[in-house]
């Protein structure tokens, strides 16, 4: 049982403000690794400096052993790193299916082949069909991304991101907006799509964090308050403090 | 011996005359763009505008003067009417669609002109007043109007910073070019600001515009050389930086300067070369932020 | 269904290309040489602008290097067949493409806009001032008396109307099947992903800038092609095929014809040559004109002229379908 992420002492400044303070996580391979916090705490953030998009202002970020924290953003999707957005950040313009052949044709790194047609490529078409039928969009395939309904757009954002068939997945906010049956349902897709993967969620639904989470870390003003099982959280008084109970009856 | 010594000095004016007459345009141009996100490739086309109502007001009332007070003030409204007419319709339809549209803006007002004026260079007269040169110290003659460009244009520019840093205004200006949406919820009119700001850079324009047709005639391809002089400026400087636009404007008309003179050759390739060596080593420019 | 109607209809209009010599008279053969010329044209900056979102004011750099770089292997190496000279121009302007991509290619549009706008002036500025290379201002002639040898036909002149049309028809129906199937390989549809989502495109693993890399060697290549023609089609080379107008020729097609589909830019080459040239009889005024018709089409039918064919041909599509059924 190793670490699959480490982070050590990362730290952010935008413009003069510490938005990340001397961040130290690790996460397990094969977990599920909640991250709470409160809006503004700098978990999206995280995200950012984890995938490329930021580049920290110290410290080193360690994915499977190798440093990424000066890696560029497919650099480290293609090492197998995936993560899916808040605010969904799908192919507006496409239809549903295209969207997904998206994630599949760079998952299999045909994304820059010019010497063949992709309508030829059986097995990126067979593929993408299978992961629509396991996100339950198969038959929406034709519809354009933009039209569908919040809860389906979540869906495929998720899907696309599962697709690339990554050894940690970033998962942020995968419930927000969604009703109970929504919520649900999508906790139980992400039970299923990440069996033998490693997961690190960003959650404010304290149910589903509960449900899913062996370990969970609480974020607040940019520094990792505390590390633990979700009954180490629960008693942690620390924690209990900085949300004055409420986040957790 | 004495040649040299009054060569350099000379050239140093012309660069700055230039580098001024670049920022007049290029001040607007970078304020839009830094404040409201608009991309106005016709910007240069109120600059020439500006040119030919000189040229116009003075066949009609003989008198600079009138057209120096005149003509930048419509050059304020048609700024103005560009922006709520055109530029509002496609504006949120992504920078490609703006880029085209002011582009065509920019090819159908140069076809006007040319309908009207055509297109032969049209020579304007230099005011009486500032005709001839002055000694400005030993050996050195300087043309008076050139002189002339060089003092309104440092007046414009304290009165630009002046704005800037002094006034509601400029304090207003200043929010919105940082956070737009803050502003707005802090109780800036931001509309009024916007409405201001493309007003005032369409003005600088037709200033520029109005003192450069006595100094190099007015010709219907005019707006293309200064937009074009006008995104290198905004690219070396940065996009949304007034400081940067200055700096740089003063850049390139020392190049230009130097540059025809020195190195005659590729002086016409020179301030491509400036912008494509800036490109590489700061993307967004000396003092860009923005992308 | 669809498909095959579309095949049917672009048969019909190279077979109605292949027929025209017998009917139609030189001037007119001419006129639509040069129509195929900037058809080429166009369709390679339909890889930048309508497939990938990339707005470029500097295209004519591409094609002037084409060119140029043909005219100076007819001149100087009078040896080298006349479509090994082709070549050589369109390679010479994918080395372009790719060395403006080299450079420019991660910068964002107003700066990419613009910087491209800037080498197309830069090569402008070489080819005005090195006159020793290129002649100037003057620019360059001499080369109408060469000769291509056909495996069956011998050796035929370039100053033959019919052989230049007939080689520009090849040339076209070639480059607008290769930029078809570009748009249809996996890069083409990352492409259509920049466009979409270049954010995301990047975080599934895509290395948008070698993506675009390659596209602007492509584009760059195809557009050079079309500028060597032009130099066999007008028997001249001068700096204007590098200047502004030229550059903005290509984006005005393309608006006009429709840059977000892939037949918009083909409709624009054929209006614009024609547009020029009746209007042209009518009033001195064309370009403003021109002009016009370009700002309303941005301004409300921002998709081009090519919906009313689109349209009509969905109408037709359907009322076949409901014929048949």
């Amino acid at each position: 049982m190793h670490n699959i992420l480490e982070l050590e002492d990362i730290s952010k400044h935008i413009q003069g403000s510490q938005i990340i303070n001397q961040v130290s996580l690790s996460v397990i391979e094969g977990e599920i690794h909640a991250l709470i916090g409160p809006n503004g705490a700098g978990k999206t953030t995280l995200f950012n400096l984890i995938t490329g998009k930021f580049r920290p202002s110290d410290g080193k970020i360690f994915f499977q052993g190798k440093r990424i924290d000066h890696a560029s953003i497919h650099q480290i999707a293609r090492k197998g790193l995936a993560r899916s957005f808040q605010i969904t950040n799908i192919f507006t313009g496409m239809s549903v299916y295209e969207n997904m052949r998206n994630a599949i044709v760079a998952r299999y790194k045909y994304d820059l082949k010019i010497w063949r047609l992709l309508k030829g490529m059986r097995f990126i078409d067979e593929t993408t069909q299978q992961f629509l039928n396991r996100i339950n969009l198969a038959d929406l395939s034709q519809e354009k991304a933009g039209t569908l309904s919040y809860g389906h757009q979540r869906a495929l954002e998720m899907g696309i991101t599962m697709a690339l068939d990554p050894q940690l997945v970033l998962l942020d906010e995968p419930t927000a907006g969604m009703t109970a049956e929504e919520t649900s349902a999508i906790v139980d897709l992400i039970r299923q799509i990440t069996k033998n993967k490693t997961l690190v969620i960003v959650e404010h639904d304290m149910d589903v964090v509960f449900k899913l989470a062996h370990r969970i870390s609480v974020l607040h003003h940019g520094e990792i308050l505390a590390t633990g099982t979700p009954k180490e959280i629960k008693q942690n008084r620390q924690v209990k403090e900085a949300y004055l109970g409420g986040f957790f009856e | 011996m004495e040649t040299i010594l009054n060569f350099y000095p000379v050239l140093i004016l012309h660069g700055l005359v230039y580098g001024m007459l670049i920022f007049l345009v290029a001040s607007g141009l970078t304020l839009t763009f830094g404040m409201m996100d608009i991309l106005n490739f016709s910007h240069a086309s109120v600059y020439m505008i500006g040119a030919y109502f000189c040229y116009q007001i003075i066949i009609w009332s003989q008198n600079f003067w009138i057209a120096l007070i005149i003509a930048p003030f419509i050059c304020g409204l048609i700024g103005i009417l560009i922006e709520r007419i055109f530029i509002r319709k496609v504006h949120a339809k992504g920078h490609v669609n703006e880029l085209l549209l002011t582009f065509g803006l920019a090819l159908v007002i140069a076809e006007i002109v040319e309908w009207i004026y055509g297109s032969a260079p049209l020579p304007v007269p230099t005011p009486v007043l500032l005709q001839g040169s002055w000694a400005l110290w030993a050996n050195v003659e300087y043309p008076v109007y050139r002189i002339f460009i060089l003092g309104l244009s440092a007046s414009v520019l304290c009165l630009l910073f002046y704005l800037f840093k002094r006034t509601r205004l400029g304090v207003s200006v200043r929010a919105c070019v940082q956070d737009g949406e803050m502003a707005n919820a802090l109780g800036t009119n931001v509309s009024f600001v916007y409405l201001a700001v493309m007003a005032i850079g369409s003005w600088l324009a037709g200033v520029g515009g109005v003192i450069v047709a006595p100094y190099m005639s007015v010709y219907p391809n005019m707006f293309a050389d200064m937009i074009l002089d006008c995104f290198i400026v905004i690219a070396v400087g940065g996009l949304g930086s007034l400081a940067g636009a200055l700096l740089a404007s003063l850049i390139v008309g020392q190049i230009q300067s130097f540059g025809v003179i020195l190195l005659p050759q590729i002086s016409l390739a020179l301030t491509y070369m400036l912008m494509m060596v800036v490109f590489i080593i700061k993307p967004t420019g000396l003092f860009g932020g923005k992308e | 269904m669809r498909r095959n109607l579309t095949i049917l209809l672009w048969a019909t209009v190279v077979l109605l290309a292949l027929l025209c010599p017998f009917f139609l008279p030189r001037y007119q053969l001419y006129l639509l040489a040069e129509v195929m010329l900037y058809a080429i044209y166009a369709i390679s900056y339909y890889l930048l602008l309508g497939q990938t979102g990339i707005l470029s004011f500097g295209h004519a750099a591409y094609f002037g290097l084409g060119a140029y770089t043909t005219a100076l292997c007819l001149i100087h190496l009078p040896v080298m067949p006349v479509l090994a000279s082709i070549f050589a121009g369109s390679l010479c302007g994918l080395l372009g493409g790719l060395l403006v991509g080299a450079f420019l290619l991660r910068l964002s549009k107003f700066y990419l806009a613009l910087g491209t706008l800037a080498f197309a002036q830069l090569l402008w500025a070489i080819a005005w001032t090195w006159r020793g290379l290129t002649g100037g201002d003057d620019g360059l002639i001499g080369w109408a008396g060469h000769k291509i040898a056909f495996p069956f036909l011998g050796s035929l002149g370039i100053s033959n109307m019919l052989v230049l049309y007939y080689l520009i028809l090849c040339f076209s129906v070639g480059a607008i099947l290769l930029c078809w199937f570009f748009t249809r390989t996996p890069l083409g549809n990352t492409l259509a992903c920049l466009k979409s989502n270049s954010d995301r495109a990047q975080f599934l693993g895509t290395n948008i800038y070698q993506a675009k890399f390659i596209l602007f060697g492509y584009s760059a290549f195809i557009a050079a092609l079309s500028g060597s023609l032009y130099t066999l089609l007008t028997k001249m080379v001068s700096p204007k095929v590098f200047d502004m107008e030229t550059s903005f020729d290509v984006v005005v097609i393309s608006v006009i014809g429709g840059y977000t589909k892939f037949a918009g830019p083909i409709l624009g080459s054929f209006l614009y040559v024609y547009l020029r040239e009746y209007l042209a009889e009518v009033t001195a005024r064309w370009q403003l004109i021109m002009g016009i018709i370009f700002i309303s089409i941005v301004l409300y039918y921002p998709d081009g002229l090519i919906q009313l064919f689109e349209s009509g041909f969905k109408r037709i599509n359907r009322s076949l379908r409901q014929s048949n059924a």
